[in-house]
């Protein structure tokens, strides 16, 4: 029998409204492309990034959720079982900002303590004054699926975080 | 059994269904055929699920609790796979297996997606619109007839106009002395400044198709005023309030590239070193703040004077005729040598004048009317010296 090589498998949510750039980040991600023709989604993409850190290997399953609209609610089990979430707002939409913390509640309320990271995306909007006009809470990081700015930083963070709060649950 | 009812009445329905047997380790049992149709990598007997629902990842616990009885079953809306989407249904076969059961919904999910891609770009269309309208910036819409058409709240709040049924009778007046074609056609080619209510836009215009016009205001008072005090103190000497050197220096290149006749004088104000060592440097400096006042009162608008530095100054004026600009220099000469400075001081001048000539430069001018200048200092001060050919006007 030779070594084999145990992969751990994270599922991860991207969530936010319609238009924010989840779809862009995670190709930009994954597949290190970007195209600024809008295509909106519909329901659920899954898409795979293997990466290794601290000798074990992960698979990051990385789930493309349908943007939340007026209209529209994410459904809850797509929640069930994540490991960890990017919440995406568009810098350029104060709407998007606004909504921000109604899905990390949303998310939390079905996976409580389990960590997220929320992404301030489309930064090659701003200006430098501008961003630094932007006030928020919590953990956030500012990314360009278009310039590809923090894109792996924003997932990579996330994954260890993911694994920090593994290793505080097993301690 | 239930499982083959659903697979039967999924049939009876004309509905695709395909369908996976999976075991409690999550293993795959069998499958059905059609799966190759939908899949990239059918799965087969002995792989894991995961492997190829990475889907259900996350959801071990329930699965096991459908194969337990606990629950009924669950479903999976709307999952893209390839070209495809899926209503994954996890439902019981027996003990210890579960039911993957694959709806396909790609015709119902493509036109989903088609109508709310419509729906959200409408809405990102209308947000964005929403943000231009209602930002800082005034717009306003004028049809042919310069009637208001449309304003938005900035630029109704600002020209103090109401909402509603009056507004679309009001004609466009941003104020008594523009007259708005022309208005227009500045702001469209090149944009256009203007001041209403004390405060200062920068304008942009554009068509609207072939019947309106739109105006977008941006407020630049701030960045204007700060501009104007900047200018203001590049452009005048702040001692004698007459034009900088540079100002000046720009001004007559103006004049000589519109080729325009003038004389050109250098003036240095006689023994002002003797009053800065009489009666100190602050009488001096105030004499020649007096100096630049009587200088701004005899000639107000019509001449043009300014500092070169220390004691002297430059001055132009404008006449068709040498003689006639040299007499009103040397009335000029005249009343300032009788003008009461305080502690009764009295300044002179000694002035270097020169006509300008066609093709002659700034430098040019201003050598030979700094020439002319010492030769008047040299000839006695307190005159007039013309560079040849006029003969020199002595003082009276």
């Amino acid at each position: 029998m030779g070594n084999s090589i145990i992969m751990i498998r994270k599922k991860i949510l991207l969530l936010g409204d319609f238009a924010v750039g989840k779809t862009s980040l995670i190709r930009r991600y994954v597949d290190n492309a970007f195209d600024d023709k809008y295509l909106t989604t519909v329901g659920v993409k899954i898409s795979r990034k293997r990466l290794e850190t601290e000798g074990e290997q992960y698979e990051l399953l990385i789930w493309d959720i349908e943007g939340a609209t007026p209209f529209k609610e994410i459904p809850k089990n797509y929640y069930a079982g994540a490991s960890g979430a990017i919440v995406v707002g568009d810098v350029s939409r104060n709407d998007t900002i606004e909504n921000l913390q109604k899905h990390i509640d949303n998310f939390l309320s079905q996976n409580p303590d389990v960590p997220y990271l929320v992404a301030y995306n489309k930064t090659d909007l701003l200006s430098e004054a501008q961003r630094h006009a932007i006030v928020s809470s919590g953990d956030h990081i500012f990314t360009s699926a278009k310039t590809g700015e923090n894109v792996p930083l924003l997932f990579e963070s996330l994954l260890e975080r993911i694994i920090h709060a593994a290793h505080s649950k097993n301690s | 059994m239930q499982h083959i009812q659903k697979i039967l009445n999924a049939i009876l329905s004309k509905k695709v269904f395909e369908y996976l047997v999976v075991d409690k380790h999550f293993v795959i049992e069998k499958s059905s055929m059609g799966l190759f149709k939908y899949l990239e990598n059918a799965p087969m007997p002995q792989e894991s699920v995961f492997e190829h629902f990475p889907e259900l990842v996350g959801y071990e616990d329930r699965i096991l609790e459908v194969m337990r009885g606990e629950t009924p079953y669950f479903k999976l809306q709307t999952i893209k796979k390839g070209e495809y989407w899926f209503d994954i249904y996890v439902d019981r076969y027996e003990e210890d297996r579960v039911l993957l059961l694959l709806h396909n919904v790609t015709a119902f999910t493509v036109t989903q997606h088609r109508l709310l891609q419509y729906s959200n770009e409408q809405t990102l269309v209308r947000s964005t619109l929403e943000q231009i309208i209602e930002n800082n910036q005034m717009i306003c819409v004028i049809d042919q007839n310069n009637v208001i058409a449309f304003a938005n709240e900035s630029f109704r709040n600002y020209f103090d106009l109401d909402t509603g049924d009056t507004l679309s009778t009001k004609v466009l007046q941003l104020n008594e002395y523009v007259d708005i074609d022309d208005f227009y056609f500045k702001a469209l080619h090149h944009g256009a400044l203007i001041n209403v209510k004390k405060q200062y836009f920068e304008v942009e215009a554009k068509p609207i198709d072939a019947l309106y016009r739109l105006f977008l205001f941006k407020d630049i008072t701030a960045v204007y005023t700060r501009t104007a005090a900047l200018e203001k103190a590049l452009r005048f000497d702040t001692l004698t309030g007459l034009l900088s050197r540079r100002a000046f220096e720009e001004s007559v290149i103006t004049l000589i590239a519109e080729k325009r006749s003038f004389l050109f004088c250098v003036l240095d104000l006689d023994d002002f070193k003797k009053i800065n060592d009489t009666y100190g440097h602050n009488r001096g400096d105030s004499t020649l703040r007096e100096f630049g006042s009587f200088c701004r009162y005899f000639f107000g608008e019509g001449v043009m004077m300014g500092r070169w530095g220390g004691e002297e100054f430059l001055m132009v004026i404008e006449r068709s005729r040498v003689e006639d600009a040299i007499k009103t220099v040397d009335d000029f000469r005249k009343r300032l040598a009788t003008h009461p400075f305080e502690e009764n001081i009295v300044v002179t001048v000694s002035i270097g004048a020169t006509w300008c000539n066609q093709n002659d430069s700034f430098e040019e001018l201003f050598l030979r009317a700094d020439k002319a200048m010492y030769r008047a200092k040299t000839e006695g001060k307190n005159r007039i010296v013309l560079d040849a050919p006029i003969p020199t006007l002595e003082c009276s």
